[in-house]
């Protein structure tokens, strides 16, 4: 079964790791994430900037090695990184910014591939409303 | 359809709408905050034994047990489940919604 | 093979001081955009976004009342208002900035029903 999973909250927020044991359970149990879509705060699991204690759980790392390891798709909505600082090298060149602080495994893109997600997934899950 | 609730219902309407709309034989998963929803002696925990026998309850048991809720004085037809079977029950159910 | 056309029903319940209340009508007209059905169900705080007389510069926010009312132009004919969380907020159906129907939990719980996918924002 293909299932489309949806992050709406950011790294600090309880979501973000129930997002991620969910989606791990779900290639577990011998099903597909045809789309992981990242959306308002959860654009911050993307950025590579974060500094966590050595004694806590780092989920943006977690994510990124999740996705790698599995080939995994996963968007993050383009305006909503934008808005909060997340950037690649091509929108930090666009916007004149000093830094990039996201790259592959994430892809930025717009909302229509949340839309299409939704469309063709056989399950769509939203985490972090 | 499965209702999947995760903000604690003490400082948060959606619980009380989704249970609102809830129809028989749906399912409600308790998850993250919501799970003090279970917490003994609550309007929440009362509302949720008033339920239609139909509809389906569980609660994630690593949330449950991760806030110290206590195991033993839930409502007995919540069923505590891990993440394997929350995944089958968005398989079971024909889709899912999240408050 | 041509996948079936799903239809999304949208539940909006952020106030319009609400990044996210924008960004949930994004969700919105981006679906129409792609000509995927869409339904929006303003219900919880969310009713609040169809207030007529919001002044957002003054806590210079965009306005939201442009993005509400693209959402027929781009499609998005049914939409409703949860009863129940209207008069919780000492509202009554009637001129907001966008034209939605007055649902009741009843009408709600069918409206879930019937739609393939309900994302709520």
């Amino acid at each position: 079964m293909k299932f489309a999973i949806a992050l709406l909250a950011g790294p600090q927020d309880p979501a973000a790791r129930s997002a991620l044991k969910f989606a791990e359970a779900v290639l577990a149990g011998g099903h597909q994430i045809s789309r992981l879509f990242f959306y308002r705060d959860a654009v911050h699991l993307a950025s590579t900037l974060g500094v966590q204690p050595q004694d806590e759980c780092d989920l943006a790392q977690r994510w990124r090695a999740f996705i790698q390891d599995n080939q995994l798709d996963a968007v993050v909505c383009i305006a909503a990184a934008l808005r909060r600082g997340v950037l690649n090298e091509a929108e930090a060149d666009r916007w004149e910014r000093p830094v990039a602080n996201t790259g592959e495994p994430w892809a930025l893109s717009g909302l229509g591939q949340w839309v299409d997600a939704l469309q063709t997934a056989d399950r769509a899950v939203t985490f972090g409303t | 359809m499965l209702h999947i609730l995760r903000h604690a219902p003490q400082d948060d309407t959606h619980f009380a709408s989704s249970l609102r709309v809830m129809g028989p034989h749906q399912g409600l998963l308790l998850i993250e905050d919501a799970v003090y929803a279970l917490l003994p002696r609550t309007s929440s925990a009362n509302a949720m034994q008033l339920l239609p026998g139909s509809v389906g309850l569980y609660a994630l048991e690593s949330d449950v047990q991760a806030r110290g809720l206590p195991i033993d004085d839930l409502p007995r037809r919540v069923m505590l489940i891990d993440y394997a079977q929350m995944v089958e029950l968005c398989i079971s159910h024909d889709k899912v919604l999240s408050w | 093979m041509v996948p079936e056309l799903k239809s999304l029903l949208v539940i909006s319940r952020q106030p319009p001081s609400a990044l996210a209340a924008r960004e949930a009508l994004d969700l919105a007209l981006a679906a129409a955009a792609f000509g995927v059905p869409v339904s929006m169900l303003f219900m919880d705080a969310g009713v609040l976004q169809l207030l007529p007389g919001q002044e957002s510069a003054l806590i210079e926010q965009k306005p939201l009342a442009a993005n509400l009312q693209a959402l027929p132009m781009f499609g998005v004919e049914d939409v409703y208002v949860c009863h129940h969380s209207l008069a919780e907020r000492g509202l009554q159906p009637g001129r907001f900035l966008l034209t939605a129907k007055a649902v009741d939990s009843a009408e709600i719980a069918s409206l879930l029903d019937h739609h393939d996918q309900v994302v709520t924002l």
